[in-house]
């Protein structure tokens, strides 16, 4: 009878033992969101603020805000190296993104935009997105409002959208409605 | 009968009636013998390899090689087999362990298949191929490649088929050069970074 119980025991002692491990896994996630960067070249000093420089063909991506930047030049800057606090694209940046609701827990607006400098912040209470202009190019940012298609297009000096509270400030703005409100 | 005289042996009767208890005893001891399990044998210490060769100032005792011999420590590397080559200061490794320092301070621990060094005046030039492992000590930086080459006197490594892993990165690319700790590095061809899992 012992017998029988003793794989019943190890296989309960196992769950329980790995269940610590797996909320820890969970936290490491929530803490350090899985980006990916692909470039030419890299530059890394543990030191130095930014740690990371990217140059050529810069692709940044991350499941955060589905996040998906391409540019010419990349500045990662970490906090501690646990958490990226925010990245600096600069030559051509075009992106895309999306701004979460968080009642409905899915993406309601999506961020189409290109730029010479673009900023962004990742830090988790208050992702920041800042458009730049930069050698006489002005920023351009396309926002959608996934439920009903409705598109707001944007030109400005200077442009910043505030990814949870979606607050959108911009200087010097041309705007238009494209939205067919369906 | 031929008449030869016969010997006989005469046995004290104590003897007699202790002979039972002293086979019992025996058996008892024998028995108890087999239940044990053999004593291992140990090794016979390693025959000393190309032992107490001098090339250089490079010197060579069993397997291991510290250099330079007095001073603050360069470069230490142990190894399953050291072979002097012909070339003065010049050594050639299989399964390497070394260690490399920074200013008398350890920086880097790199262990590989085989590898070469030579002796440049009073720095070190290593390659490294094969499985290449590095562990920097103090931040727990690693780093693994096909190829490495360290040059001391530059206070440099450079990389072949480089993963870097460390602070919650990982970076692959084709090639990299870093410094001896590993703190700064430059990627280049096909440079990916990950968040580690």
């Amino acid at each position: 009878m012992i017998m029988k119980r003793i794989p019943w025991a190890l296989c309960a002692l196992l769950i329980v033992a790995s269940a610590p491990a797996l909320l820890f896994a969970q936290a490491q996630a929530k803490k350090n969101p899985p980006f990916r960067i692909k470039a030419e070249k890299a530059t890394l000093d543990v030191d130095a603020i930014p740690p990371l420089v990217y140059d050529g063909n810069v692709r940044f991506t991350s499941t955060l805000h589905n996040t998906s930047i391409t540019c010419r030049h990349l500045e990662v800057d970490a906090v501690s190296f646990d958490k990226v606090k925010h990245v600096e694209a600069s030559g051509n940046v075009v992106f895309s993104l999306t701004s979460e609701s968080k009642e409905k827990g899915k993406p309601s607006y999506r961020l189409d935009g290109n730029s010479e400098v673009v900023r962004y912040s990742l830090a988790t209470t208050d992702p920041m997105i800042r458009l730049l202009t930069d050698k006489g190019v002005r920023p351009h940012l396309t926002i959608t409002n996934l439920d009903t298609k409705e598109k707001t297009d944007i030109d400005g000096k200077e442009i910043e959208y505030n990814l949870v509270m979606r607050k959108l400030t911009a200087s010097e703005v041309d705007m238009g409605n494209e939205g067919d409100g369906q | 009968m031929t008449g030869q005289r016969r010997r006989t042996l005469s046995v004290p009767p104590a003897l007699c009636r202790a002979v039972p208890a002293l086979i019992g005893a025996a058996v008892i001891l024998l028995s108890a013998g087999c239940g044990r399990k053999p004593r291992t044998v140990p090794p016979p210490p390693p025959a000393p390899t190309e032992s107490a060769m001098k090339s250089g100032t490079i010197t060579v005792t069993d397997s291991r090689i510290v250099f330079p011999d007095t001073g603050p420590r360069v470069w230490v590397a142990e190894a399953e087999s050291i072979v002097a080559s012909a070339d003065p200061g010049t050594v050639k490794l299989t399964t390497v362990s070394c260690r490399l320092y920074r200013q008398g301070q350890e920086a880097l621990r790199v262990q590989a298949d085989a590898g070469d060094a030579v002796r440049q005046g009073k720095a070190i030039r290593m390659t490294l191929t094969g499985n290449v492992r590095a562990l920097e000590p103090k931040r727990g930086l690693r780093l693994t490649a096909d190829t490495f080459e360290w040059a001391s006197q530059y206070d440099r490594v450079s990389a072949v088929n480089v993963q870097w892993l460390g602070m919650g990165f990982t970076h692959r690319a084709d090639r990299g050069v870093f410094s001896t700790d590993l703190t700064r590095a430059t990627f280049t061809g096909r440079v990916e970074t990950r968040t580690s899992p």
